[in-house]
């Protein structure tokens, strides 16, 4: 039996590795394959009130009768600029990495405003882009109002979400934000 | 040659032992949560710890979104006397809500189910809410779960007034009838 010794503890070891890496890999990659598919539909680079099926689907704290508004940027051939007009109440903006990592959070207790930019770049830390680190954050410069977010990933899900109380009060919201955009801001020196 | 068959059957067993561990632990992960406050169990998702890990795992795997880490979330899938929520039975969530910006209370099953949240909630004189789940309507406060034999019931709150890992107390779980 001394003879597998070697065996039973590389074996374990295998074990731990294989756990390892499916925890850490796996989800964010089914995760990212599964959103490409659901989001087909959506642009790049473009605002999108989501179906309220689909918000419900996607979000775990959203109902059909919360409003979400969605950007699906890429920021690999510029950064891209998201121009938010929101009604008056409660609303949070989250910006996760295509394999489901948030990186960027404001709300509207923290923004204390209804029209506001993000500015969306990749981030010139070679650190974040290998880890995929949080965000970092500043200030706008370019005189709106808002903040610039450097990302360690070159694509990502930005939502705007509002909690509703019905569909009227959906519709009424939908109105006003719907007026948001976001676009691919600089080209790539090309 | 049994040499080779046993060394080969103890790296199987690695593998498959490390695989199965990995998948058996995300699914339950956002089941077991962080802390339990009176069955309730609190999802807490950060970047930076191992846990999150498995729980925002759960959710990826699903090609569902985590929730926001401002989010205060908590889930159970039993109620308060032991018996796991099942589709047709019928249960009832009382007591009061923690103060927070915003809430809802659905649940995460196989298919989508109805919600109550802050907006739509009907409060009793002294702030407390009854709510039903059940297949049937009922007056008041009614949630329908999904057609799943069995769910688990989810308490989303938004910039809760308590922090993180500060313990709440959170509403009963009873069941009515099946």
């Amino acid at each position: 039996m001394a003879k597998y010794v070697f065996w039973v503890i590389f074996s374990a070891l295998l074990g731990f590795a294989v756990h390892l890496a499916y925890i850490l890999f796996v989800p964010s990659q089914k995760f990212s394959a599964q959103i490409d598919a659901t989001l087909r539909n959506q642009g790049t680079n473009k605002f999108e009130i989501l179906d309220a099926k689909l918000q419900a689907a996607l979000l775990p704290f959203a109902t059909t009768d919360d409003l979400v508004g969605l950007c699906k940027f890429d920021v690999s051939k510029g950064s891209v600029k998201l121009a938010v007009a929101v009604p008056e109440g409660y609303w949070t903006l989250s910006v996760y990495t295509l394999h489901g990592k948030q990186v960027y959070a404001l709300n509207g207790e923290q923004a204390d405003t209804q029209s506001f930019t993000v500015t969306l770049s990749k981030s010139p830390s070679l650190m974040s882009q290998i880890l995929g680190d949080d965000a970092d954050v500043a200030p706008a410069t370019d005189g709106d109002i808002g903040w610039r977010v450097g990302l360690g990933e070159n694509q990502g899900l930005a939502f705007l979400w509002m909690p509703q109380s019905d569909q009227w009060q959906r519709q009424e919201a939908a109105s006003l934000l719907s007026t948001s955009s976001c676009s691919l801001q600089i080209a790539d020196g090309s | 040659m049994r040499k080779y068959a046993v060394i080969a059957a103890l790296l199987t067993a690695g593998v498959s032992l490390g695989w199965l561990s990995a998948r058996f632990m995300m699914q339950n992960a956002a089941g077991a949560g962080s802390t339990t406050d009176g069955g309730w169990a609190e999802i807490t998702l950060t970047n930076d710890n191992l846990r999150s890990t498995y729980e925002s795992g759960y959710y990826l795997w699903q090609g569902k979104v985590p929730p926001p880490h401002h989010v205060r979330l908590f889930r159970r899938a039993k109620d308060d006397e032991g018996n796991t929520l099942r589709g047709d039975c019928a249960i009832q969530i009382e007591g009061t809500i923690p103060e927070a910006r915003w809430w809802v209370v659905n649940t995460d099953g196989a298919s989508p189910s109805g919600s109550v949240s802050a907006g739509t909630a009907i409060r009793e004189a002294n702030g407390d809410v009854a709510i039903t789940v059940s297949q049937s309507p009922v007056p008041g406060n009614w949630i329908k779960p999904g057609a799943a034999s069995s769910y688990t019931l989810q308490l989303v709150l938004q910039n809760a007034s308590a922090p993180t890992g500060q313990k709440l107390v959170l509403p009963a779980v009873k069941r009515l009838w099946c």
